[in-house]
C-alpha cells in the first residue's frame, strides 16, 4: 500500500499546480479502452434482457417490430428515391437526414436512460479520456435497437443514389458522418441537459406529459393527423419538389452531407468534395463542444447529486441544545406517551385522525405524484367520449338523432367517474409502492385505511359526476335524467369502491415505477396472471353493477317512471351495503395479510 | 443468551398463527420486565433459513445491540419483531403484547427507523411527520408542536417544507427518525441508524437516543459501526448465520471471547465470535 502512495505522492508532484485543477480534456484513444467500454455496453444491454425469460421474449417482440418497421421504413424510403422524379427524391433525402437528426436530439428529453449502459458520469472514476469515452458512446449506439432505424433508411440512400462507384463512395462517407453527427448531437443535447433530465420536477412533468399523450394518442391521431394530411398533400410528387426544404437543411450536418450526396450522384464531384469536407470537419468541432458540455455538466452539482435548492448557501447550525435536553429529556412531561389518546376506546369514529391524516396523505399524492397524477388524468380523458356524439352535431339540436347525443345519454355521463374509481381503488395498496412499508408501520386501523383512502377517490368521482351529468345535461336538455345518473352514479361508485377494497388486499399487485417516456401509468411486473385475476375482478365487479344498472333500467323498459322512486334509493342503499359488508369483511384480513402485501407490492432494494 | 425459565414448544407459525390460542403458559413468557422478547424466532426462504430459532429478552430501558457481519438476520429478525415480515415459527413481544396476535397493540409501543427507508416521498418533511403522529391519533396541535421540535432538533427546520423525495440520505433517516419518535414510543427499533449519516447528524442522533434511554426508551440498535455500540450500548447480541451466537454486556462479552487484558474493542470481540480474525491469503502484488 505504501509503494501505491508512494507512487501517487510522485505523479502528483510531477503535476504542477494549475494542472491539477485544470486538466484538459484528452482525445488520445487506447483501443483496449474503448474495447472493454463496448464490452460493458453489451454486457448491461445482453444481461438487461437475459435475466428472465419474460424480458427476452419481450426483445424478441421489439427486434421483430422494430425490423418489420425499420425495413418498412426504409423500403419505401428506397422506392422513394428510385421512383420520384430527383427533385422530389432530393427533397425526400433531406427530409429522411434532418428528420432523423432531429429526432436523435429531440430523443434524450423522451428517454433520458437511452444510453445507460456507458453512463459517463459512473465512468469518471476510471482513468478513461474523453475521446475514449465518447468514440465508446457513438460506437455503443450501434447497439440500441432504434439505430435499426437509421441504418434502414441510410442502406437506402445508399442504394437511391449510387449512380457511379466514386458517388458512391462518397455517399457512404457523407452517411458516416452524417450518422456521427446525428448520435454526437444527440449526445451533446444529452450532456447539456443533463442537469435538467436528472431534475426531479422535469422527470415529473414528463412521466406526466407522455403518459397523457400515450393514452390520448388516439385522439390526437384521428384529429391532428387526419387535418394534416387534409391540408398537405405528399401525394403531388411535385408539390413535395417546391417545398425546398434542401435550401435550409443544407446548412445543418446531415444536409451537408445530404448535399455532397446528391451532387456527387449527379456527376458533379468538384462541388461534392466541399459539402463532405465541411460535414466531416465539423465532426472534431462537434465532439469538442460535447467534451466541453460534458466536462460541465459532470462536475456540475446537479450532475453529483446535488438538488437545485441545495444550490442555495445556507449557512446551518445544530439547534443549540442544552446537556442533556433532548427529545426524550426535555419533552417528557409534555410528550407523556402517546397513547393518552388511546384510551378513547377501540369503537370505530368514521373521521378520527387517521382517517383525515390518510385522506390528506392520499389527496396530495394525487396532486404531487407523477404516476397516479398522470392516471387520474389519463382516465379523465374518458369524459372526452362522453361529449364526441354531442360534438359533432348532437345535442339539443337534433335530440332525436342518436341516443348517446340525446338526453337519455346523461345517464352514462358518470361512467368515467367510475373508471377513475377503478383505476384507483383496484390496487390501492400497490399504489403505495414502497412507501406502503412505512404505513404499515403503524397503528392505523384498517377501517380507517380504508375510509380515508375511499373518501378521497369517491369524492374526487363524485365531484367528477356531478360535473360530467351537469355538464351532459346543459348539452342535451336532458335534467330530468339528472336525479336518476346521480343516483346510479353514487350506487355504483360505492359498490366500486367495496370490490377495490377487497381486490387491493386479496389480489395486490406491484404497481412499477413509472420512467420518463412510458405511456403506461399503471405498469405491473406480474405478466399474464395479473391480466386474468384483473379481467376477473372486473367480471365480479360487474355482475356485483348489474343490480344498480337494472334499478334504472326496469322502470324505464316496463315503462314505470314511477317506479324509479323505489328503485333508486334501493340503489343506493344496495351500493352502501354493499360497500360496508365488503369492507368489514376485508378489514381484519387486511392486518392478517400485511406481510403478504408487503411481499408483493414492495421490493426490496 | 437469555433462556427464558420455562420454554414451551414452539408454535407452528403459518397464516392463521394469529387465531391460534396462546401456545405457552400465562406468565411464564415474556418476562414482566421484557420490552422486547423473542422466543424461537425463525424464517426459512425456501431451504435457506435467514434466522434460526432466535430467542432473547431486551429488558425495560435498555439499549441493546445488535450486530452480525452482512447477511447474518439482523434486518429480517427486526422486520419479525415490528410485524413486517412474517415468522416461519417463533413469537415476538414489545411490551409484553404479541406482535403477531394484536399488531396494532404492539405498534403502539414502539418506533421504528427501517433499514430501507420506504418513506413517503412526495410529503414533505414537516407533512411525513405530521401524519405519523395523526395515525397515532394524536391530538392535532400536539403533533404539531413534537413535530416543530423534534424539526427543530434535528436540525431540518429550515427544509421542513421541502419534499422528502428533494432530501439527502442523512436528511431522509433524520425524517423518518423523527416520524418513529413523534409518539414517544416506549421501544424504538433502530436499523443501521448511522448508515449515510454525518458526523454531525450523528452526534445530534447519539443524543437524543442517549436522552431517550436515560427517559425509559427501550432501543433495539442494529448497525455495523462499532464504535458506535460500544459507547452507546448497554448489552449487545451478536448474529451470524441468523443465529444468536453471544449476547450480554461488553464485560461478558469479552469474557466469553477469552481476553486476558480485558481491553479488547468490540470489534476485537466480535471478530473473534464470528471468526472472522483470520484473513486467509493476502494481497502480495499490492506490495
Amino acid at each position: 500500500m505504501a509503494g501505491i502512495a508512494d507512487l501517487r505522492r510522485e505523479r502528483l508532484a510531477e503535476i504542477q499546480p494549475e494542472q491539477r485543477h485544470i486538466t484538459p480534456p484528452s482525445f488520445h484513444i487506447n483501443p483496449r479502452h474503448v474495447r472493454t467500454l463496448l464490452w460493458l455496453r453489451w454486457k448491461l444491454t445482453v444481461r438487461g434482457y437475459t435475466r428472465n425469460w419474460q424480458r427476452a421474449l419481450g426483445l424478441v417482440f421489439i427486434l421483430l417490430l422494430f425490423a418489420i418497421f425499420a425495413a418498412v421504413v426504409g423500403l419505401g424510403s428506397a422506392a422513394a428515391y428510385l421512383n420520384l422524379p430527383r427533385p422530389t427524391a432530393i427533397q425526400v433525402l433531406f427530409g429522411a437526414l434532418g428528420a432523423l437528426y432531429l429526432i436523435w436530439a429531440v430523443l434524450p428529453l423522451l428517454q433520458y436512460s437511452l444510453n445507460e449502459g456507458l453512463d459517463v458520469t459512473k465512468l469518471q472514476a476510471y482513468p478513461l479520456t474523453r475521446g475514449e469515452q465518447m468514440t465508446s458512446l457513438v460506437l455503443a449506439t450501434l447497439l440500441d435497437v432504434s439505430t435499426l432505424f437509421i441504418l434502414a433508411l441510410y442502406a437506402a440512400v445508399v442504394i437511391g443514389w449510387h449512380t457511379t462507384p466514386v458517388a458512391t463512395a462518397v455517399t457512404v462517407v457523407a452517411l458516416l458522418a452524417a450518422y456521427v453527427h446525428t448520435v454526437g448531437f444527440s449526445q451533446l443535447v444529452l450532456a447539456g441537459l443533463m442537469g435538467l433530465l436528472r431534475s426531479r420536477r422535469y422527470r415529473d412533468l414528463a412521466v406526466v406529459f407522455f403518459a397523457v399523450v400515450g393514452t390520448s394518442c388516439s385522439i390526437a391521431n384521428q384529429v391532428v393527423v387526419s387535418r394534416l394530411s387534409r391540408d398537405l398533400s405528399f401525394s403531388d410528387p411535385a408539390a413535395l419538389a417546391d417545398l425546398h426544404i434542401d435550401r435550409v437543411l443544407q446548412w445543418t450536418p446531415p444536409g451537408m452531407a445530404a448535399k455532397a450526396i446528391v451532387l456527387a450522384d449527379a456527376g458533379r464531384f468538384i462541388e461534392a468534395v466541399p459539402w463532405l469536407v465541411l460535414s466531416l470537419a465539423l465532426v472534431p468541432l462537434l465532439l469538442a463542444a460535447w467534451a466541453w458540455v460534458l466536462d460541465r455538466g459532470i462536475t456540475s452539482a446537479e450532475s453529483a447529486g446535488a438538488g437545485a435548492g441545495r444550490r442555495r448557501l445556507r449557512i446551518r447550525r445544530p439547534a443549540a441544545r442544552p446537556a442533556g435536553a433532548g427529545v426524550g429529556a426535555q419533552q417528557a412531561p409534555a410528550v407523556a406517551t402517546v397513547p393518552a389518546a388511546r384510551a378513547m376506546g377501540r369503537r370505530w369514529r368514521p373521521l378520527r385522525g387517521p382517517v383525515l391524516a390518510i385522506a390528506r396523505k392520499d389527496a396530495l399524492y394525487l396532486w404531487r405524484d407523477p404516476q397516479l397524477k398522470a392516471a387520474l388524468l389519463s382516465s379523465l380523458l374518458a369524459t372526452v367520449f362522453i361529449f364526441v356524439p354531442n360534438l359533432y352535431g348532437g345535442g339539443r339540436a337534433s335530440s332525436a338523432g342518436g341516443f348517446f347525443a340525446g338526453p337519455a345519454s346523461v345517464l352514462f355521463a358518470p361512467l368515467p367517474a367510475l373508471l377513475v374509481v377503478l383505476v384507483l381503488s383496484l390496487n390501492a395498496f400497490g399504489l403505495e409502492r414502497q412507501a406502503l412499508q412505512t404505513l404499515f408501520l403503524f397503528p392505523v386501523r384498517p377501517l380507517d385505511v380504508f375510509w380515508g383512502k375511499n373518501l378521497v377517490t369517491g369524492g374526487i368521482a363524485l365531484a367528477l359526476e356531478v360535473v360530467l351529468t351537469c355538464a351532459k345535461a346543459v348539452l342535451t336538455d336532458g335534467w330530468s335524467y339528472v336525479p336518476m345518473a346521480l343516483g346510479i352514479g353514487v350506487a355504483a361508485l360505492l359498490v366500486m369502491l367495496g370490490c377495490g377494497n377487497v381486490t387491493s388486499v386479496l389480489a395486490p399487485f406491484r404497481a412499477r415505477s413509472m420512467r420518463m417516456g412510458e405511456t403506461s401509468t399503471m405498469a405491473s411486473e406480474n405478466g399474464c396472471l395479473r391480466s386474468i385475476i384483473s379481467m376477473a375482478t372486473l367480471g365480479v365487479a360487474a355482475l356485483l353493477l348489474l343490480p344498480v344498472g337494472l334499478a334504472v333500467a326496469v322502470p324505464q323498459i316496463l315503462q314505470h317512471p314511477e317506479w324509479l322512486f323505489v328503485s333508486l334509493p334501493a340503489a343506493v342503499i344496495y351500493g352502501l351495503a354493499l360497500h360496508q359488508v365488503a369492507t368489514r369483511l376485508i378489514a381484519p384480513v387486511l392486518l392478517r395479510r400485511a406481510p403478504e402485501i408487503l411481499a408483493v407490492t414492495v421490493r426490496e432494494a | 443468551m437469555t433462556t427464558p425459565p420455562s420454554f414451551p414448544p414452539l408454535p407452528p407459525a403459518d397464516a392463521a398463527y394469529a387465531a391460534q390460542p396462546a401456545p405457552f403458559q400465562p406468565g411464564a413468557f415474556p418476562p414482566p420486565d421484557a420490552a422486547i422478547a423473542t422466543w424461537g424466532l425463525t424464517k426459512g426462504f425456501g431451504d435457506k433459513i435467514a434466522v434460526n430459532g432466535l430467542s432473547l429478552v431486551v429488558r425495560r430501558g435498555e439499549f441493546f445491540g445488535f450486530l452480525g457481519p452482512n447477511g447474518a438476520g439482523k434486518s429480517t429478525t427486526i422486520k419479525m419483531m415490528v410485524g413486517l415480515l412474517r415468522p416461519t415459527t417463533g413469537a415476538a413481544f414489545i411490551g409484553g403484547v404479541d406482535v403477531w396476535r394484536e399488531p396494532l397493540r404492539a405498534k403502539e409501543l414502539m418506533g421504528v427507523l427501517p433499514e430501507q427507508l420506504n418513506l413517503y416521498e412526495r410529503l414533505s418533511g414537516r407533512e411525513l411527520i405530521e401524519f405519523a403522529g395523526r395515525l397515532y391519533d394524536m391530538p392535532k396541535d400536539e403533533v404539531r408542536r413534537r413535530a416543530q421540535s423534534l424539526l427543530n432538533v434535528l436540525t431540518l427546520a429550515d427544509d421542513a417544507d421541502k419534499l422528502v423525495v428533494d432530501y439527502s440520505v442523512g436528511m431522509r433517516k433524520k425524517v423518518a427518525l423523527a416520524a418513529a419518535l413523534i409518539h414517544r414510543p416506549q421501544v424504538l427499533f433502530l436499523d443501521e441508524p448511522f448508515e449515510g449519516i454525518d458526523p454531525i447528524s450523528s452526534r445530534v442522533i447519539r443524543d437524543i437516543l442517549r436522552d431517550l434511554t436515560a427517559s425509559g426508551t427501550t432501543i433495539f440498535f442494529s448497525s455495523h459501526i462499532m464504535e458506535v455500540v460500544e459507547r452507546l450500548c448497554t448489552r449487545v447480541g451478536i448474529i451470524d448465520g441468523g443465529t444468536l451466537i453471544a449476547e450480554g454486556t461488553l464485560a461478558d462479552l469479552r469474557a466469553r471471547a477469552g481476553s486476558a487484558g480485558g481491553d479488547q474493542s468490540l470489534e476485537d470481540i466480535f471478530l473473534h465470535l464470528v471468526g472472522a480474525d483470520k484473513r486467509e491469503g493476502g494481497l502480495e502484488w499490492l506490495e
